[in-house]
């Protein structure tokens, strides 16, 4: 009797432990023929966020003659810069405008490019430019000559090289040719000599560009070690500029920018020639512009 | 007789204080408790600077969504579904949820999960930069994440060490605090499992990768 208790208890436990491992055991302790984990070696992944419908994005980027105390979107523009960035190729063109071309100035007549900031502020400088390109203009930026100083001292320094020598008295420019690491007073000089560029007021606003395409590479590197950078370049740039960028849509650009190839951004002046316009000397955009403006109008890359 | 003998089961199973054994088999483990340490938190403030109070909650916040997001990518295997990580993917916002499936093996434990019982954190570290508008409000972040387990293979005696490492960006999505870019890198590594019967080496015979999770 107590035998068959015994081996009755004996069985039941056993079912009991079949039961329990066929119910409760997990596949993965399959036993001896559990392979070992698979080994996954570093592997990088990375995603940065794009404006929605991958368009195009213009921005009229405008360096103001303002002196400290002026209104700086109310003086004459000094420098008139169309950046054209398609998201999706990451690719653009900057498109420099002399400042003396003779043009069409929305309800005010024909007069220097320059005039219509002082006209109607930004949005009129921006349906100026508008209006001869063909090319829709989403946003303006404006600073002075104060602004863009700080603004580059607040990156600590833009690096260029200079191309042939540029010594001005007028703009301060001091500089031999070869790679050179601009700070903001030198940077400025650097953007506003016009008699050093064999071409005068089109050279000037090349190097301009260059000055952008050298904040866009250093803002791409700096951006690639360390992504938090973007934050100190949007608080130094929000501080010496008036845009109608709202916040959000900067830290958009911010991103965007960050995935621009700098070495896929041309930098182009549009063409012209010198000449008068009653007893002003003025820029006569030409004709070859337009195919300029075609290009870039279809995807903001010129050429390709 | 039959019941003389249930009796007699029960009685030795339950002498404990009625309590219930554990039952027979692998338990499920019990989930590790996990929350990232904030290394530092920066505040860049566009005008003035923020609120103790604001920033402390703002970093909170952010916080969250990298607790949450790493708990359900990396801790919970209740969260795993299997390599679906729905939970992880609800941290991102919209359009990047879609890019982030795509880079879920990069992102998360991805198919490896599999192969784990369980993932006991050792480490994570967070460093947060916080951008704040004029009036003082949080709108985006971005976040150094660093993160580092030991994760338990079935039927393996050693563990094998997980080590994930992330920058990610956030920015306020509709109220709530969301993940709108990253790049990270990630990184399972066997501690000397040798294969059952097999080699010991983590790449040569005897190992073997779930589909779609080879290097």
């Amino acid at each position: 009797m107590r035998l068959r208790v015994l081996a009755g208890l004996a069985l039941l436990g056993l079912v009991a432990w079949i039961g329990a491992n066929a119910f409760l055991g997990s596949p993965r302790r399959a036993g001896a023929q559990t392979p070992t984990v698979e080994i996954r070696r570093a592997q990088k992944a990375g995603y940065l966020p794009r404006p929605s419908n991958d368009r195009l994005i213009v921005i009229l980027a405008i360096g103001s003659d303002a002196r400290p105390g002026e209104r700086v979107d109310r003086l004459r523009a000094d420098s008139i810069h169309l950046i054209a960035v398609n998201p999706r190729r990451g690719a653009g063109t900057i498109l420099g405008f002399p400042r003396d071309s003779f043009v069409n100035i929305p309800g005010r007549g024909t007069a220097r490019i320059n005039e219509a900031m002082v006209l109607g502020g930004p949005p009129l400088l921006a349906q100026t430019v508008q209006n001869i390109t063909g090319i829709r203009i989403d946003y303006w930026v404006v600073t002075s000559f104060k602004g863009f100083s700080r603004m580059v001292d607040g990156i600590n320094g833009l690096t260029v090289r200079v191309r042939y020598p540029m010594h001005d008295r007028a703009s301060g420019s001091n500089f031999n040719p070869g790679r050179r690491r601009l700070k903001g007073g030198h940077a400025l000089a650097f953007a506003r000599d016009r008699h050093s560029p064999r071409n005068g007021d089109f050279g000037r606003s090349e190097n301009q560009g260059r000055l952008m395409l050298a904040a866009l590479k250093k803002f791409t590197s700096a951006f690639a070690g360390n992504p938090a950078t973007m934050f100190r370049w949007i608080r130094v740039g929000l501080r010496n500029v008036k845009t109608d960028l709202s916040l959000g849509e900067l830290i958009d650009l911010g991103l965007l920018a960050a995935q621009i190839d700098p070495g896929k951004v041309r930098n182009v002046v549009a063409p012209g020639s010198v000449g008068m316009a009653g007893s002003a000397s003025v820029v006569h955009l030409s004709g070859s512009a337009q195919r300029i403006y075609r290009d870039i109008r279809d995807d903001g890359i010129l050429g390709r | 007789m039959l019941l003389v003998a249930i009796s007699v089961f029960l009685f030795f199973f339950l002498r404990d204080g009625g309590a219930l054994p554990p039952p027979l088999g692998p338990e499920e483990p019990e989930v590790p408790e996990f929350s990232f340490v904030v290394k530092n938190a920066t505040a860049f403030p566009l005008a003035r600077k923020p609120r103790i109070r604001t920033h402390r909650k703002a970093v909170e916040q952010v916080k969250g969504v990298l607790d949450r997001f790493y708990v359900a990518g990396f801790i919970d295997p209740g969260q795993w579904e299997d390599g679906r990580f729905t939970a992880a993917l609800e941290q991102f916002a919209g359009p990047t949820a879609r890019e982030a499936r795509r880079d879920l093996p990069d992102l998360t434990l991805g198919k490896t999960a599999i192969w784990l019982n369980l993932v006991t954190p050792e480490e994570g570290v967070l460093r947060i930069t916080l951008l704040y508008e004029r009036a003082g409000n949080p709108v985006a972040a971005i976040v150094k994440a660093r993160f580092e387990a030991a994760g338990d293979v079935a039927g393996e005696p050693q563990d094998v060490s997980i080590k994930h490492s992330g920058e990610y960006i956030l920015r306020r999505v509709s109220g709530r605090w969301a993940i709108v870019g990253y790049r990270v890198l990630g990184k399972i590594a066997e501690q000397s499992v040798a294969a059952t019967g097999g080699s010991p080496s983590p790449t040569g015979p005897g190992t073997r990768s779930p589909e779609g999770t080879a290097p």
